[in-house]
């Protein structure tokens, strides 16, 4: 299925995002001339093609249409990246097993097949492997329960 | 002589008793996620990128070179089983694979596929030993203009390749070029996007990108797919393949290791352009070319020996040149640095038993994956039956171990979310994220090298075309972008005019 407002009208729109952004900040940075480059130069030319490709892209996506973006799995994505940022928030302070479960749980939530007895099974499993793999294999500098840090 | 004489000294360090084992463990991790669909070699290198700081740098690198041409060999399987391609790079396989397992015949398919790849990998070891010497004399040759239109090349040859649209591909390398140049200016120190973060004045580390655009973003879009996957397990009832099949196989086995060899050392080149370009070249010189998708052989041996003659071939360019032409690539690039080695043509003379010993291990590392994936075909069977849903938080919680681990640092572990999501816009938007990883892996260095050049030339352009290299490598990547625009062109114009 094609759409005015499809992949293409959103993929431009992120380019242009992206690249109006470097713009905005390099022009804090020292521009120089093309035989001294200042830190400035690349990616304000860089930049400029990037919105460029981008309005390009909006614009024709607008006029011809292009593929549809499709249905977002935010619910997946929602958990599985929570997860991820569980673990960043949460290795620290209360150490590499609790995390590990909390992120097996979460990222179990985050799929369609689910099931406690399977998820804690999966959790505890997990959690055992990277101890073994990482704190008593490999050495690394985590704690192991809550308070080691 | 001087090649045996080499060869040697390789063998020597590849033979001793722990880098065979390193070797192994990277084939046996290789053949694994090549088994597996929704992990790849990108995202398995960067989350053992950082357990091997604690190791020699030569075993370290022939662990890490083993899963990716060991994930050639892994790839087949689940192509030819479950019509599922592994790896990318397998994903032709399945085609004919696929078709010789439903008609009964997925053992000598398995068979070709593993015997394929194990002389393609024979083959590509020697080129690689013979051409690299080589190319590095050339390399002393190079200047910083010439350094900077090679990656230009590098990157035309990324969007070439990438599916799609070629604006889109170009644009992903320009975002990718732009979050490269995240950290502090190689050549006057000025924090460049830092946004006074002190995690980012160092850049983006290249693990991290990798496995959030590789590793988290696969998972989220895998969530999406309902369905469980059938296995054609039960048909294999003998392995070897007749005589009839080897007498169809061995042209097909030495073209594409001919052609795959050669796509391997291209910038933009590897194993995924290798076996797709060996399937095309199959079916047009086939005398019966309709046998193609209906389970012809030629069609798996050919693609099976490619895909693992172009990734060993591929390690040339970055032994050499210092270059990175392919993600998995420019992870190996990071590795070397890890280890203080600067990846280049210095490389050779400074540490021949690290450079050496890499291209030998190769050779080891093809014979444990024949015997890896041929008797023991029955564990990787049921590998593929372990269901998706008890592999992916393993995959989440590797990705994020591994990016803790690079710097001990939680705030990494938040950037992985970033890209990761990041990554799964990419998947929707139809943009692919090989060009972006390429273009944040050599942003810094076009950058570093066009300032120097520049400099060197006082600000004269010129230097990129009177330079006899520069201006060969930029007439490269200028002919091979009109010859991706200019059909697209005539197809548009053809469209219009029907209307």
């Amino acid at each position: 299925m094609r759409s005015k407002l499809g992949q293409d009208f959103w993929a431009g729109l992120l380019f242009v995002v992206f690249g109006a952004a470097a713009i905005l900040i390099a022009r804090g940075y020292k521009l120089g001339t093309a035989a001294h480059m200042g830190p400035a130069y690349m990616p304000i030319a860089v930049g400029a093609l990037l919105v460029l490709f981008g309005v390009v892209m909006t614009v024709r996506s607008l006029a011809r249409g292009s593929q549809e973006v499709g249905v977002l799995a935010w619910y997946a994505a929602a958990l599985v990246l929570l997860s991820v940022l569980a673990f960043a928030g949460l290795v620290r302070s209360i150490g590499l097993a609790i995390t590990t479960v909390a992120l097996a749980v979460l990222c179990r939530v985050a799929g369609r097949y689910w099931g406690w007895g399977e998820t804690a099974l999966l959790a505890l499993g997990l959690a055992t492997m990277v101890v073994l793999i990482f704190l008593k294999g490999l050495g690394m500098a985590l704690p192991l329960w809550p308070g080691q840090d | 002589m001087e090649l045996i004489a080499n060869l040697a000294t390789g063998f020597a360090v590849a033979l001793t008793v722990k880098n065979i084992a390193y070797c192994f463990v990277g084939v046996l991790l290789g053949t694994l996620i090549g088994v597996l669909p929704g992990i790849g070699p990108v995202a398995t290198i960067a989350m053992l990128l950082p357990i091997t700081f604690n190791l020699p740098p030569e075993s370290a690198l022939i662990m890490l070179a083993g899963i990716y041409y060991g994930a050639q060999y892994g790839g087949s399987t689940s192509a030819i089983l479950v019509n599922l391609p592994g790896e990318s790079s397998s994903a032709v396989t399945t085609i004919d694979g696929y078709q010789m397992a439903r008609q009964g015949r997925a053992g000598p398919a398995l068979a070709i596929a593993a015997i394929g790849s194990f002389f393609a990998g024979c083959v590509a070891t020697v080129l690689v030993a013979f051409f690299a010497p080589q190319l590095a004399d050339l390399a002393s040759e190079f200047a910083q203009a010439d350094y900077f239109s090679l990656m230009v090349l590098g990157l035309v040859a990324a969007v070439v390749l990438a599916r799609g649209s070629v604006l889109k591909a170009m644009a992903m390398v320009l975002l990718g070029l732009l979050l490269g140049m995240v950290g502090t200016d190689v050549m006057d120190s000025t924090p460049r996007f830092t946004f006074g973060i002190p995690e980012l004045t160092d850049g983006i580390g290249p693990a991290i990108v990798a496995m959030g655009v590789f590793g988290v973003a696969e998972v989220i879009a895998n969530l999406e797919q309902r369905g469980e996957r059938r296995v054609f397990a039960a048909q294999i009832t003998r392995l070897l393949p007749s005589k009839d099949d080897l007498r169809r196989s061995w042209k097909a086995i030495l073209r594409g290791t001919g052609l795959g060899s050669m796509l391997g050392i291209l910038p933009g080149g590897g194993a995924l352009l290798a076996s797709f370009a060996a399937y095309t070249l199959e079916k047009r010189i086939a005398k019966e070319p309709q046998r193609f998708g209906q389970g012809a052989i030629e069609g798996v041996a050919a693609p099976e020996s490619a895909n693992n003659a172009g990734a060993q071939t591929s390690f040339v360019p970055l032994l050499t040149l210092g270059i990175p032409t392919n993600p998995v690539m420019a992870l190996m690039f990071g590795a070397m640095m890890i280890h203080g080695i600067a990846p280049g043509p210095n490389v050779i003379n400074e540490r021949p038993e690290l450079f050496w010993g890499m291209i030998s291990s190769m050779w080891i590392g093809n014979l444990l994956l024949v015997v890896l994936n041929l008797p023991l075909i029955g564990l990787w069977i049921k590998l593929l039956t372990v269901p998706y849903r008890l592999l992916y938080p393993a995959i989440i919680l590797f990705c994020c171990i591994g990016v803790f681990s690079v710097n001990n640092s939680a705030y990494e572990v938040g950037m992985l979310a970033v890209f990761g999501l990041l990554g799964y816009l990419f998947l929707k938007l139809g943009c692919e994220p090989a060009p972006f990883l390429l273009g944040f892996i050599l942003g810094p260095m076009m950058d570093e090298n066009l300032r120097r050049a520049l400099l060197l030339s006082h600000g004269d352009f010129s230097v990129f075309v009177t330079r006899p290299i520069s201006a060969t490598l930029l007439a490269l990547a200028a002919v091979l972008l009109l010859l991706t625009i200019a059909p697209a062109v005539r197809r548009t114009r053809e469209e219009a005019f029907a209307q």
